[in-house]
């Protein structure tokens, strides 16, 4: 009690020596830099309604910038429109509009230098070359921004939310469109990325690389030209996300190349080319997440081992494992195959006979594609079957020893 | 489809079906045989001159029964598919199917019988002998045989055998989905030819739809990518030079016709490695981390050398890296 009483007497002081500065057309300050080199540190900044076309303006103090009614900040497409440069900044209720493009210095929307502590929160982006960029910072908070971009498919562009060697990040409740990857990561450690929704984005709906012990919680990956891309990465936590329409020729809900003791449980992917795709990947838990309607439900390549894969639902997808590989390292069980023909007369709910959810044609159109051509024909059904009771071309101990009868309620 | 298969049957009885050529340093034009339906010909007569030092048996066109059978086989296989093409029935197309292969199997069969009869069946009084040799010719590719290497590859005929099969194929597929039509697929087999014997030619990468074939990425940059054109023609296309470097170094015996690397400066065109000047480090940024840009004009390396702080860097250094 004591101790809160300190703490708003403090905040109370605070606000007395802190002091607010209004900008608008009708106010006696007239630009955002005018009130930035008027303002001292730990000062607010409230930017009322109108368009400013003021270049690039930097923020070099600990200020609090809010927008009032949604403000226009333009960059004319010749600038970077916000740089962040001082610790503890809050920039909130901003429209940032029309950065630079395409030139040596990724120009962005907002764009955050080796500061710890900032917030960017409540803002539109819209038509920029990068939206936010966050380079070298630390516990910085990245929240409820609407982030678009209308680039056509030859042209380059950059991404929504693009963190470089930072630590502690938030990024929590953005929606990100038209960039090229929606959320960037890139030597990123002990970060969250929580209630995203990325979707329509050129390449990835989020990708990282080399960023280890992070968590990806609940956000929503949709009908981007491939889902999500994991790669060179230790420690991945990903949680209760959604990996939804990403198809293509080679398109995937979750790409996984290099990982390694990682925990993939309680997603959704749901109609892909291919649900999970991973190659070089060790150790890692995929647990209770359902695979339905996709091509593939798992591409897992020979350079997989150790990986315990259980509890999840396989529904309605065209296959739902396939492999390159001849020798398999990896475990199966307790998952739900709709694709099970089994029967479980001890009624302990686990199917009397194991099940091999890797179909001969899975196999065969690995190594040649266009056999796809015979898909479904009378012959390769009848391999298929045999190869289910007498598994000869597949590997034999590519089985899930205790299938679930019934589909898990997940 | 039906009909123009018949024709080709029947056409296939007037041209050779089979070839088996022979190369060696004293007969630089090569010798060939030709399997006609009803005859051996080409080099018959100098073929059997060398048989017969090895002590194999000469070849006779009167020596073997199936020149007498084949040719009414074919034509008898020509009616029937004519007459299936009249009827149009499909009971009868998936059954002339079947018997179709069913005779190429046979015939292959058949073929493989002769040849390893000859090539085993030796006059141990030969001129020459090689113990352990055998002269059995290869059904179908290459073979070395002492000094000859042995093609043995469908002729003419041969290949009209092989597109009544397609369109068959067709037919069936076409009759099971009514999707694919003859003509498309016939495209398709088409384009697959060419593009498997493309030339050195570098592949247009389509950004953002083609992946890199290292690291999987998708390619969304036209100015980090890289390319190999293979011995066979075929392309692997990377969207960083660094993995081009590694996607070498884990294949080794994969054998490289070109390289291409993506010109800094004009967005998503393809340079040859020779012809290309590289800078390193400093501030450049590429999607892997290999950070190399490539120039195709010297002049424009040396001022993004001093605009980015990197370093000239060799082509050879950055595939042996």
């Amino acid at each position: 009690m004591k101790f809160h009483i300190c703490l708003s007497l403090l905040l109370f002081f605070n606000c007395l020596w802190s002091q607010k500065i209004e900008v608008g057309s009708d106010k006696s300050v007239k630009t955002i830099k005018k009130a930035i080199e008027l303002a001292k540190s730990g000062d607010t900044i409230i930017v009322n309604k109108g368009i400013y076309r003021e270049g690039n303006i930097i923020i070099d103090k600990k200020l609090i910038l809010q927008g009032k009614g949604l403000p226009v900040l333009d960059g004319q497409q010749k600038y970077e429109v916000v740089s962040i440069k001082a610790d503890s900044v809050i920039f909130s209720g901003f429209k940032v509009i029309n950065s630079g493009y395409a030139s040596l210095n990724d120009p962005c929307g907002i764009k955050i230098y080796d500061k710890i502590g900032v917030v960017v929160k409540d803002n539109v982006l819209d038509n920029n070359f990068f939206g936010i960029y966050v380079q070298k910072g630390s516990n910085c908070i990245v929240k409820n921004n609407t982030i678009k971009a209308y680039q056509k498919e030859e042209q380059r562009i950059g991404n929504g939310i693009h963190c470089w060697k930072s630590d502690s990040m938030q990024i929590i409740g953005n929606r990100i469109s038209g960039h090229r990857d929606g959320i960037y990561f890139e030597f990123v450690s002990n970060s969250v990325i929580w209630r995203n929704v990325s979707k329509a984005n050129i390449r990835y709906g989020l990708h990282f690389m080399f960023s280890n012990d992070d968590s990806y919680i609940g956000n929503v990956f949709k009908n981007n030209g491939a889902g999500v891309a994991v790669m060179f990465t230790k420690n991945v936590k990903m949680f209760n996300n959604y990996f939804e329409e990403n198809w293509g020729d080679a398109a995937y809900g979750l790409l996984l190349k290099e990982i390694s003791d990682s925990y993939i449980v309680g997603n959704k992917f749901i109609r892909n080319t291919s649900g999970i795709y991973m190659e070089g990947t060790s150790r890692v838990k995929l647990e209770k997440n359902i695979f339905k309607d996709n091509g593939w439900g798992m591409k897992v390549q020979a350079s997989c081992m150790d990986n315990e894969i259980s509890f999840n639902n396989f529904l309605s997808n065209t296959f739902d494992i396939s492999t390159n590989g001849s020798l398999v390292l990896n475990h199966f069980n307790n998952n739900y195959w709709d694709k099970y023909e089994g029967y479980d007369l001890n009624r302990d709910g686990i199917g009397d006979v194991p099940f091999h959810p890797l179909s001969l044609f899975a196999v065969i159109t690995e190594n040649n594609p266009s056999a796809m051509l015979l898909f479904r024909s009378f012959m390769i059904t009848l391999l298929d079957k045999s190869e289910k009771i007498l598994p000869s071309i597949t590997p034999d101990n590519f089985v899930d020893e205790s299938p679930e009868m019934k589909s898990l309620i997940l | 489809m039906l009909f123009l298969s018949g024709l080709l049957l029947i056409g296939a009885v007037f041209f050779p079906i089979w070839k088996i050529e022979l190369t060696a340093p004293q007969y630089p034009e090569g010798l060939v045989l030709k399997l006609h339906a009803s005859k051996i010909a080409g080099d018959v007569d100098i073929i059997n001159g060398l048989n017969h030092y090895i002590g194999m048996k000469t070849l006779h066109t009167e020596d073997f029964i199936e020149f007498k059978v084949l040719p009414f086989i074919l034509v008898g296989l020509g009616i029937v598919s004519i007459a299936c093409a009249w009827k149009s029935n499909r009971k009868g197309l998936f059954v002339f199917f079947f018997s179709f292969v069913l005779f190429g199997i046979l015939s292959a069969c058949d073929f493989y019988r002769w040849n390893y009869e000859y090539g085993h069946n030796l006059d141990p009084n030969a001129a020459i002998r090689v113990p352990g040799m055998a002269y059995q010719p290869p059904m179908l590719g290459y073979k070395q045989l002492l000094n000859f290497g042995a093609y043995s590859i469908p002729d003419i005929g041969g290949w009209m055998l092989i597109v009544v099969g397609a369109l068959l194929f067709a037919a069936i597929i076409k009759e099971k989905y009514t999707k694919p039509s003859g003509r498309l697929l016939g495209v398709l087999l088409v384009c697959t030819f060419l593009f498997s014997c493309s030339g050195d030619k570098p592949v247009p990468i389509k950004l953002n739809t083609d992946n890199c074939d290292f690291c999987m990425m998708g390619i969304s940059d036209g100015r980090h990518g890289a390319e190999i054109i293979t011995e066979k023609g075929r392309a692997y296309k990377f969207d960083d030079i660094a993995c081009m470097a590694h996607y070498c170094k884990e294949h080794k015996d994969t054998k490289i016709k070109a390289y291409y690397v993506h010109d800094y400066a004009n967005n998503n065109e393809l340079i040859k490695t020779e012809n290309a000047f590289f800078v390193s480090g400093g501030t450049i940024k590429s999607p892997m981390n290999g950070n190399i840009a490539a120039f195709s004009n010297k002049s424009e390396a040396k001022a993004f050398e001093a605009e980015s702080k990197g370093v000239e860097t060799e082509w050879t250094a950055i595939l042996n890296k």
